[in-house]
């Protein structure tokens, strides 16, 4: 497999606090990649350095090199609207546009100048299908998007990622919010992502980490403990920390 | 500490092991009881005790499945959940060798040759030893000791080969004594065979402490290839 994401020494600061130490990574095309770790660790502010989502955060200072396909995102030149084009987000909540479900998808492709309407309707069937949503919202694409059940509006939120054609699908805890069901479809749609997509994927749920991710990457206080084959992390983790916190003994 | 619950079913469980590996432990010695001094009682409780072990070995696989169903163990708590589980297989699989020699050694006749029959309770005593390093190895988790276990498999087999060339030279002189020589041989391949279980445990003991099987390992490096 190739390497579609390259870390290198990225150190990240709020302020004095040093949030990210010396982290470096690599993540492989195709794949899920899971970040686990306790509160504060620092996974979530590792996914979002990703598409530069710490930019809006005063105070914040990285350093390091983070390359995405060989280009590092921090360089002066990147158009971080490009960037968050190919690096699309799915957060913790759901957070649909309070408009119809069709407009939601709709609106990624309309700000980067698709204004074609058959062109649009293609995306908007195409990005519903990948993600596993379209059988149930097909007959009220005009309705609103707030009017879904959490699932269902989790599964929108991946369509609108997917409607940009991104290549990499970061997500931090996505199915924090949702229900068992919703959970288990939101899993093995991943599963079916990471055949056209690169997915990382930030949870706390461990069970989850298991049973989706090829690749699991321990934090701790802002570092990178452990990162190996989920299968090896789960059955037999190489460090103490990381076998601590993966069985519960934690603290 | 979290997963307080958690901890003492893994204790109960760690208990409930070493107590089966004691009652297999008493198994053997009536057996070596039953053969060294033709004890018909000691060969009778090896006949039916047998029941009890299976039971335990039951109870002790309820235990784990409950444990995997309800408390998901991963990372060393799942070796150690995983290693139990095998190891009473193995438990019980030589409480049914011992009463598959008791069987055979209630016969009069076997006693007659000396030669043979001191054979073996010579190896029925290697085996002995073999059983009580198995369970100091499961108590300690000692990967060092469980190494040598399986090394200490060898002298189990080159007394097995022994027994069974020797058995082929006296049939080949006494055909009429096949029946005794035959039966000779099912001992000796009852104890070779609890040899064998020994390695097993003393291979699942590794697994839980390191994570590393041998023939797990060479499985996956197969299967990889493929």
């Amino acid at each position: 497999m190739s390497i579609k994401l390259k870390i290198r020494d990225l150190n990240l600061y709020y302020g004095d606090f040093h949030a990210l130490k010396n982290i470096s990574i690599d993540i492989e095309e195709n794949s899920v990649t899971a970040f686990i770790g306790p509160s504060g660790c620092g996974k979530s502010t590792c996914l979002k350095t990703i598409n530069r989502m710490n930019d809006l955060i005063d105070n914040c200072k990285i350093t390091g090199k983070i390359l995405l396909d060989g280009l590092n995102v921090y360089d002066d030149n990147i158009d971080v609207n490009l960037l968050r084009k190919k690096a699309g987000m799915v957060f913790q909540k759901p957070n649909p546009f309070p408009m119809s479900i069709y407009d939601n998808i709709a609106y990624g492709p309309r700000v980067h100048g698709i204004k074609s309407r058959s062109i649009l309707d293609e995306i908007v069937e195409k990005s519903l299908i990948s993600s596993a949503l379209w059988n149930e919202v097909k007959d009220r694409l005009k309705g609103s998007a707030l009017g879904l059940s959490g699932g269902q509006q989790q599964r929108l939120c991946i369509a609108r990622a997917l409607a940009i054609e991104p290549d990499i699908i970061l997500m931090d805890e996505p199915t924090s919010a949702l229900d068992p069901i919703s959970t288990l479809k939101i899993e093995d749609l991943v599963q079916e992502l990471k055949k056209k997509y690169t997915v990382i994927i930030v949870t706390h749920n461990m069970q989850q980490a298991a049973r989706i991710a090829d690749k699991t990457a321990f934090f701790l206080s802002g570092e990178i403990i452990e990162y190996s084959k989920t299968s090896d992390m789960f059955s037999n983790p190489a460090d103490k920390r990381t076998e601590e916190y993966i069985t519960g003994r934690f603290g | 500490m979290p997963r307080k619950t958690f901890e003492k079913k893994l204790k109960s469980l760690n208990k409930r092991v070493i107590t089966m590996f004691e009652k297999v432990l008493d198994r053997i010695e009536n057996t070596i009881e039953a053969t060294k001094n033709k004890s018909e009682s000691a060969a009778q409780d090896v006949l039916f005790g047998d029941d009890e072990i299976d039971k335990m070995e039951q109870q002790i696989e309820q235990m784990c499945i409950g444990i995997f169903a309800l408390e998901q163990p991963i990372a060393s708590d799942l070796r150690v959940v995983t290693g139990c589980l095998k190891i009473i297989t193995d438990l019980e699989r030589i409480a049914d060798q011992c009463k598959d020699i008791c069987e055979i050694i209630n016969n009069e006749a076997l006693f007659k040759d000396d030669i043979s029959i001191s054979k073996i309770i010579e190896m029925l005593e290697a085996m002995a030893v073999m059983f009580r390093k198995s369970i100091d190895v499961f108590k300690e988790l000692s990967v060092d000791n469980a190494v040598s276990v399986c090394e200490y498999d060898d002298c189990i087999d080159k007394l097995f080969s022994d027994i069974i060339l020797q058995s082929c030279k006296h049939i080949a002189l006494n055909p009429k004594d096949v029946t005794h020589y035959v039966d000779y041989m099912f001992i000796a391949k009852y104890i070779e065979r609890i040899g064998d279980h020994c390695t097993n445990i003393a291979e699942w003991v590794i697994y839980i402490k390191t994570g590393r099987h041998s023939t797990l390992d060479e499985q996956d490096s197969k299967s990889e290839m493929l």
